[in-house]
C-alpha cells in the first residue's frame, strides 16, 4: 500500500544544511500498525511530514498504491489528504473555535459530503470511540485524552486508509495513554486502516505490529512482533533501546 | 546594549505589525497639517470676508480630530502592549524594572510617532496644495503651483502630536506599572477561555436589538429634534446589542439547524466570526457608530456643498442684475456709478410685464413651493428675451407667429408644459410653444426674471400690459471687484430705503457660495475622513493581530485536505463579512437619513447630477474608496502570511 | 500558469492603481476639470494599462510553458540547466545562473559517484581474477596431502570459492544485462548440475536429496539460475535439522514451471520471515549457525527479479523451509 523508496530530505537555511533523512526505504502493507522510534533529531517527524506531503522530499519516491505522491500538484494532494490521510498530532490540533462535533465534521465537510450524512457519520465514529457525550463541548472544556480521541475520530471519519500519528501520547498521562493506544489498536483492527505512529516511548511502540528504529536519518533496525505478546515485544524493544545507550528514550 | 538600542531593534522587528499604525499616523499627520495650513494661509483668508471665520471652524474640527486620533493611538498602544505581553513578561523576569520597561516603550513609541511625523508633514503639504486648488476653483480664482511650507502650521501640527503622544504614553505607563509577570507570560493561555456564552438572555438581546435598529431609523427619518434624539439613542442601543449578542445569537440558531453548518465553508466562517466578536463586540459597536457618524457627516457635507453650488448657479448668470419697481428713483444712481467705474461689455434695460391672470402661478404654487409676492404671471418682450439670450451666450430661440415661449426653472418644465394656457389679448390668441430651461436668474422670490418662469410674447402683446418691474442686466469686462460691489451696496443703503432692490452680482454670489461651502462642507469632510481612517485602521489592526492564529488554522486545514482555492475563498469571504458587518448597519441607517436631508431643502435646488439620490450614492462610493484601501491592505497581508505556502504548482 | 495565478500575484498592486486612479479622477473633478475631459483621459489610460497586463501575462505564460515542456522531456532532470533557453530578462539571467550552478554541482556529484562505483567494480573483478590462482594452487597442493587433511582443506577451499563467486555476482548484479543469456534449458539437468557443484558441502552435512519429476523445459540464464539454486542448497545445508532431507519437485503452472525446494531444517522464525531478503540480514539463525553474510538471499531476490522468476519462501520454525521458484516455460515471443 505504501512504499517509501530511498527518500532523502535536506533542510537548509542561510548558513547550514542538515540531512534529515538519508535513503530511508520501507514498505507498509494494508492494515499494518507501524511504530517509528528515534531520538529527537533522528528524522522521525521529518519522515512523517514527508509521507503526509506537508514537506517535499529532496530525493526518492513515496508511492501510495502505486501513485508517486511526492510529485503531485497541490490540488490533487489536497484531495489525497482529505480522502486517504488522517492525522493525530501531539498537541491535539483541534480548532479551538469549533465544538468537538464540528471538528470531526470538518474533515467530512471538506469532502463536500451531504450535511445529513456528515452528522450521521460523526455520530457513528464518536460512538465507536466513546466520545458521544462531549460532542457539544469545546476543546478547552475537555481533557487531553478526550481531545486525542476526538482527533482520532476525525482521522477516520472520512474513511481514511492511512493514519499518521505524531507522538499521540506525548502530552497524556499513563492512563489516558493506555486508553488511546487501545483505541488506536481497535481502529486498526476494525477499519483496517494502516497506522504509522512516531513515538519515543517504548510502551506506545509495543502496541504496534512492527517497529522501525531511526537514527541519524537512517533506519538502522526493525522489529516484528509476529505472534508474540505485547509484553514480550515491549521487552525486546527495550533491549534494542538499551543497545543504543538509551538515548532514544529521552523525553523531547 | 542600552535600552535605546533594544527599543530600536524592537521597533524595526515589529515593523510589519506597526505598519498599519504607522501609515494611519502618517495620514493623520498629513490631514492635520493640511487643514492647519488652511488656517494660516493669508491667500485663502483673503478670498472673501466670510472666510475670516474659516480658521475658527477648522480649529474646532482639529480639536475633535486630535481627540479621535488620540483615542486611536491610545487604543493601538494598548493593543500592542497586550500583543507583546510575553515579551514584556520576559523583560520583567530578567530583572528590568517596570519603570525601565515603560521607558523602553516610551522610546519605541517616540521613534514610531516621530518618524511618522516627517513623512506625514511632507504628505500633508501635498494635500494642502490639493485643498488649495479645490478651494481656489470654488472661488474661480487662478491657481499657481507652490510647494512652500507654512512654519506656523508645522508648529501647530507638532503641538497637536505632542498632546496625542503624551496622553497615550501616560495611559500606557499606568498600564505597564500594574502588569504582573504571571499574567503577562500566560496571557496566551487565557485566550483559550474564549468567552462564548450561551445565555438565553443574549439570544433574545439579538432579536430585540434588530427591532430597536429599525425603530431608531424610522425615528431619525421623522426629522424633528425630539425624534432625532430618540432615534439616535435607539440606534446606539441597537448597535451595541447587535454586536454583543452576535456571538451567542448566531451559534444558537445553528444549534437548531445543525445541518446548515456543513454547507460549503459556513462552519469556519461563522465560528471564526463569533469567536472574534466575542472579544471585540464593544469595539465593533463603536466602529459601527463611527461609520454612521461618518456617513451622515459626509452626506450632510456633500448635500450642503451641492445646495450652495446649485443655488449659486441658478442666480449667477449676469455680472450685474438690478431689478426695481421704482426705476426713476433708484436706477439712475446705480447707472451713474456703473458708467463711471465698471467697464460694461453688454447691457440691457428692460421691463417685466404683468399678465392679466395668474393661471400658471396658481398651478405651481403649493404649500412647499410658495410663490412670494407674485399675484400674476410674468411676461417679457421677445426682443428683450432674444437680447438677453445673446448676452448670456445661449443659442437663438425663435418665436413663431401665434406662439409664445416659456422660460422656466428645470424642475418646473414638465409641470408648466402640461398646463400652459393660451394667451389671449388684443384679439390675438397665442399658443404655448417651446420651453427653455437654461440658467436665467429665476427664483421663486420674484426678484429675478419672473417667479420661477417667464412667458415670452411678441413685443406688441407685452407692451399692452403694465410693467411690474424694470431690470438692468449687464455683462462686464472683468468680474465686479469687491470694492465695486461694496460701493453698489452702499448706494442701495443710501437711496433705496423705500423698497428693497435686489442686487445680483455674479462674482459676489460665487464668492459667497464658495465661502459657505468652505466653511460648512470642508470641516465635515475633514471629520468624515479622519473618522473613516481611524475606524478602518482599528478593524484592520484587529484582523491582522489574528495572523498567527489564522496561520495555524489554515495549516491544519491544509493538512486535512482543503483545496488551496477553497482556502483563499474562505479567507476572502471571512474578510468580506468581517468588514461588512460594521459597515452595513451604518449604511442602512444613513442612506435614508442623508436622502431625507437632501429632500428637505427646496426641491428645485438639487436636481440632475446633484439630486439627493446621486449625492447619497457618491457619498457611499467615497466612503468605500477609503474603506477598500484598508481592506486591500488587510487582504494582501493576510494572504501572504496566513495561507500555507505551497512549493508545488497548483494546477 | 493560468490567469488567476497571474492576477493573484499582482492583486495588491492592481487594486492600488485602481484606487489611486479613482482618487485622482475625483480630485480633478473637485479642482474644476470637467467630467467629460476626465473620462476622455481615463479611457486611454485604462486601455493601455489593461493591454500591458495582458501582454505580461501572455509572455510569462509562454515562457513558463516553454520551460515546463523542456523539463517534461528530460529523463535526467538534473541536466535541466544545460537545456535552458537563453534568458530574456535580467531577472531570468540571474535565476538561470543560480540554477546552472546548482545543476552543475549535481552533475559533478553524479558523475563522481558513477566513476568511483565503476572503479570499485573493476577492482573487484580483477581481484576475483587474481584470487583464483592461489585457490587453484592450494587445491593442487591438497592432492599431495593425506586424505583427512585433504578432505578438511577441500571443504574450506570450497567455502572460499563460494564466497568469491558470491562477490563476483554481487559486483555484476548492478548491471546484469551485460552478462545475460536466456537459453532453453532442461530443469532436471540444471538441478543435477547444481547438486554436483555443491556435492562436497551436501555430503559433509549428510544431506539426502529427493527429487520428484523434474522433467521440464525452462527458459532462463543458466549461470544465474545455477547461482540461485546453489544458494538455496547451501542454505538448506547450513540450517539443517537432525535427519536432513531436501525435496525437489516441479509442476507446471500455466506458461511457467514451478520448482519447489523443501527442507526439514530448523526453519525461520515468523517475525524474521519478512526480512530475510533484506541486504545483510542474518537473523537469529544466522547468528547461531555462524558463517552467514546475509547477502545470499538478497542476491537471489535481486537476480530472480532480473530473470523474472517468482521467488517465495515459507517456513515454520523447527519444521522446515519451503522455497518456490517459478521459471518461464515458454519462450516469450511464442506467447
Amino acid at each position: 500500500m505504501l512504499q517509501i523508496q530511498n527518500i532523502e530530505k535536506y533542510y537548509g537555511s542561510k548558513n547550514n544544511i542538515t540531512k534529515a533523512l538519508d535513503r530511508v526505504s520501507f514498505d507498509a502493507a494494508d492494515g499494518e500498525f507501524i511504530a517509528i522510534m528515534g531520538a529527537s533529531g533522528s528524522g522521525k517527524t521529518t519522515l512523517l511530514n514527508c509521507i503526509s506531503t506537508i514537506d517535499t522530499v529532496s530525493a526518492g519516491k513515496i508511492l501510495l498504491d502505486g501513485t508517486d505522491i511526492s510529485e503531485l500538484p497541490e490540488n490533487k494532494l489536497a484531495q489525497f489528504r482529505r480522502e486517504r490521510l488522517g492525522f493525530v498530532f501531539q498537541d491535539f490540533n483541534l480548532l479551538d473555535t469549533l465544538t468537538i462535533e464540528e471538528n470531526i465534521g470538518l474533515a467530512l465537510s471538506l469532502n463536500h459530503t451531504d450535511p445529513p450524512a456528515v452528522l450521521k457519520q460523526v455520530t457513528n465514529v464518536a460512538g465507536m470511540l466513546g466520545i458521544t457525550d462531549i460532542l457539544g463541548k469545546f476543546p478547552y472544556q475537555v481533557s487531553g485524552g478526550q481531545k486525542q480521541r476526538a482527533a482520532c475520530a476525525r482521522a477516520i471519519a472520512a474513511g481514511q486508509s492511512l493514519i499518521l500519528a505524531d507522538e499521540p501520547t506525548g502530552a497524556l498521562d499513563s492512563k489516558a495513554s493506555k486508553n488511546l493506544l487501545e483505541i488506536m489498536t481497535k481502529m486498526n483492527q476494525e477499519t483496517a486502516a494502516t497506522i504509522l505512529m512516531v513515538t519515543h516511548d517504548a510502551y506506545s511502540a509495543s502496541y504496534a505490529g512492527r517497529v522501525l528504529f531511526l537514527k541519524d536519518g537512517r533506519i538502522f533496525n526493525e522489529l516484528l512482533r509476529g505472534g508474540r505478546s505485547r509484553s514480550v515485544f515491549y521487552h525486546e524493544i527495550l533491549d534494542v533501546l538499551a543497545l543504543l545507550g538509551g538515548d532514544i528514550s529521552d523525553l523531547i | 546594549m542600552t535600552l535605546f538600542k533594544l527599543s530600536m531593534r524592537n521597533a524595526r522587528r515589529q515593523a510589519g505589525d506597526y505598519l498599519i499604525y504607522f501609515v494611519t499616523v502618517i495620514i493623520s499627520a498629513a490631514l492635520l497639517y493640511a487643514f492647519n495650513g488652511l488656517i494660516f494661509s493669508d491667500e485663502i483668508r483673503k478670498l472673501s470676508s466670510m472666510m475670516q471665520s474659516l480658521p475658527v471652524v477648522i480649529t474646532l474640527s482639529s480639536i475633535v480630530v486630535v481627540c479621535i486620533i488620540g483615542w486611536l493611538v491610545h487604543y493601538i498602544t494598548n493593543f500592542m502592549l497586550l500583543r507583546r505581553s510575553r515579551e514584556l513578561g520576559t523583560y520583567l523576569l530578567t530583572g528590568l524594572e517596570s519603570r525601565q520597561v515603560s521607558r523602553l516603550f516610551f522610546l519605541e513609541n517616540l521613534v514610531v510617532c516621530g518618524s511618522a511625523l516627517i513623512p506625514g508633514i511632507l504628505l500633508g503639504n501635498l494635500i494642502f496644495q490639493m485643498l488649495r486648488a479645490v478651494m481656489l476653483t470654488l472661488f474661480q480664482a487662478p491657481y499657481r503651483l507652490s510647494l512652500s511650507f507654512s512654519l506656523k502650521a508645522v508648529g501647530l501640527t507638532f503641538f497637536y502630536f505632542l498632546l496625542i503622544y503624551l496622553s497615550a504614553q501616560l495611559r500606557g505607563n499606568k498600564r505597564i506599572r500594574i502588569m504582573k509577570i504571571y499574567d503577562l507570560i500566560y496571557f496566551d493561555r487565557k485566550n483559550e477561555n474564549l468567552v462564548i456564552q450561551k445565555e438565553k438572555k443574549r439570544r433574545r438581546l439579538f432579536t430585540v436589538s434588530i427591532v430597536l435598529g429599525i425603530i431608531g431609523t424610522l425615528l431619525l427619518l421623522m426629522g424633528n429634534l425630539a425624534s432625532g434624539i430618540a432615534g439616535s439613542a435607539c440606534i446606539i442601543a441597537f448597535l451595541f446589542g447587535f454586536f454583543l449578542s452576535f456571538s451567542s445569537g448566531v451559534p444558537a440558531w445553528f444549534e437548531k439547524h445543525p445541518e446548515e453548518k456543513y454547507k460549503g465553508q459556513t462552519l469556519l466562517i461563522f465560528r471564526t466570526l463569533s469567536a472574534k466578536l466575542a472579544t471585540m463586540g464593544v469595539v465593533m459597536a463603536v466602529i459601527s457608530m463611527l461609520f454612521t457618524a461618518v456617513l451622515i457627516t459626509q452626506g450632510a457635507g456633500s448635500v450642503f456643498a451641492a445646495i450652495f453650488e446649485n443655488r449659486a448657479k441658478q442666480i449667477a448668470c449676469f455680472d450685474l442684475f438690478i431689478s426695481t419697481r421704482t426705476p426713476e428713483q433708484t436706477l439712475p444712481h446705480y447707472l451713474d456709478y456703473i458708467q463711471e467705474n465698471i467697464p460694461v461689455t453688454d447691457s440691457l434695460q428692460y421691463n417685466l410685464y404683468q399678465a392679466d391672470n395668474a393661471q400658471i402661478t396658481e398651478h405651481i404654487t403649493t404649500d412647499t413651493y410658495p410663490s412670494f409676492a407674485a399675484s400674476c404671471d410674468t411676461l417679457m418682450r421677445y426682443s428683450d428675451y432674444a437680447a438677453l439670450r445673446s448676452m448670456l451666450g445661449y443659442p437663438e430661440a425663435r418665436l413663431r407667429p401665434g406662439e409664445y415661449l416659456i422660460h422656466c426653472m428645470p424642475f418646473l418644465k414638465d409641470q408648466i408644459s402640461g398646463i400652459a394656457p393660451d394667451i389671449t389679448g388684443e384679439g390675438v390668441t397665442l399658443k404655448p410653444g417651446a420651453v427653455y430651461t437654461e440658467d436665467f436668474l429665476q427664483r421663486f422670490w420674484s426678484d429675478g426674471n419672473g417667479n420661477g418662469f417667464v412667458l415670452v410674447v411678441p413685443d406688441k402683446t407685452a407692451e399692452t400690459r403694465p410693467a411690474g418691474r424694470t431690470v438692468y442686466a449687464a455683462m462686464t469686462a472683468q468680474p465686479v471687484s469687491k470694492a465695486q460691489y461694496q460701493a453698489l451696496n452702499d448706494l442701495s443703503d443710501t437711496y433705496c430705503t423705500a423698497e428693497y432692490v435686489p442686487l445680483f452680482i455674479k462674482s459676489y454670489i460665487i464668492e459667497e457660495a464658495a465661502s459657505e461651502t468652505a466653511i460648512f462642507a470642508f470641516p465635515l469632510y475633514y471629520l468624515a475622513l479622519v473618522l473613516t481612517i481611524t475606524a478602518a485602521a482599528i478593524l484592520t489592526i484587529q484582523q491582522l493581530s489574528e495572523t498567527r492564529r489564522y496561520r495555524q488554522q489554515f495549516l491544519l486545514l491544509a493538512k486535512l485536505g482543503m483545496e488551496p482555492r477553497e482556502m483563499a475563498g474562505a479567507l476572502r469571504r471571512q474578510l468580506a463579512i468581517y468588514y461588512a458587518m460594521p459597515a452595513v448597519p451604518p449604511l442602512l441607517i444613513s442612506i435614508p437619513v442623508v436622502y431625507s436631508i437632501g429632500n428637505s431643502v427646496e426641491p428645485w435646488t438639487l436636481t440632475g447630477a446633484s439630486s439627493p439620490l446621486m449625492l447619497t450614492v457618491s457619498c457611499i462610493l467615497l466612503f468605500f474608496l477609503l474603506y477598500s484601501v484598508y481592506i486591500l491592505m488587510a487582504y494582501s497581508s493576510l494572504k501572504r502570511n496566513v495561507l500555507p505556502v505551497t512549493q508545488r504548482p497548483v494546477l | 500558469m493560468n490567469f488567476t495565478e497571474f492576477i493573484s500575484d499582482r492583486t495588491g498592486r492592481l487594486m492600488m492603481d485602481i484606487v489611486l486612479t479613482v482618487a485622482a479622477a475625483l480630485f480633478l473633478r473637485a479642482a474644476g476639470t470637467q467630467a467629460g475631459v476626465i473620462i476622455l483621459l481615463l479611457i486611454p489610460l485604462s486601455i493601455v494599462f489593461a493591454l500591458t497586463q495582458i501582454y505580461d501575462f501572455i509572455r510569462q505564460r509562454t515562457r513558463l510553458g516553454e520551460l515546463e515542456s523542456i523539463m517534461d522531456g528530460l529523463d535526467e532532470k538534473y541536466l535541466f540547466a544545460e537545456c535552458l533557453p537563453p534568458p530574456c530578462t535580467a531577472y531570468e539571467r540571474r535565476i538561470f545562473y543560480l540554477l546552472r550552478r546548482s545543476c552543475k554541482s549535481m552533475t559533478s556529484a553524479v558523475s563522481d559517484a558513477e566513476a568511483s562505483r565503476r572503479e570499485y567494480r573493476e577492482y573487484i573483478e580483477s581481484w576475483v581474477h587474481e584470487i583464483k590462482a592461489p585457490i587453484t594452487a592450494a587445491r593442487l597442493i591438497c592432492r599431495n596431502t593425506d586424505p583427512e587433511t585433504r578432505r578438511k582443506l577441500t571443504g574450506e577451499l570450497m567455502q572460499l570459492e563460494a564466497h568469491v563467486e558470491r562477490v563476483l555476482y554481487y559486483a555484476r548484479a548492478e548491471n546484469p544485462e551485460k552478462d545475460f543469456l536466456i537459453q532453453r534449458i532442461s530443469l532436471s539437468e540444471l538441478i543435477s548440475q547444481a547438486i554436483r557443484n555443491h556435492k562436497s558441502l551436501l555430503i559433509q552435512n549428510d544431506m539426502r536429496i529427493d527429487t520428484g519429476s523434474l522433467d521440464y523445459t525452462i527458459y532462463t540464464d543458466r549461470k544465474w539460475s545455477l547461482f540461485i539454486l546453489g544458494q538455496l542448497l547451501q542454505n538448506a545445508a547450513r540450517y539443517h535439522g537432525s535427519t536432513p532431507l531436501i525435496t525437489l519437485s516441479a509442476k507446471p503452472l500455466g506458461n511457467q514451471v514451478q520448482l519447489t525446494v523443501q527442507d526439514n531444517g530448523i526453519g525461520i522464525p515468523a517475525h524474521e520471515l519478512p526480512r530475510i531478503f533484506d541486504r545483510g540480514f542474518t537473523g537469529s539463525n544466522g547468528r547461531s549457525r555462524g558463517g552467514s553474510t546475509g547477502m545470499g538471499l538478497y542476491l537471489c531476490r535481486k537476480l530472480s527479479g532480473f530473470l523474472e522468476l517468482d521467488l517465495r519462501i515459507t517456513s515454520e520454525e523447527n519444521l522446515g523451509t519451503t522455497v518456490s521458484l517459478t521459471f518461464p516455460a515458454v519462450k516469450k515471443c511464442d506467447l
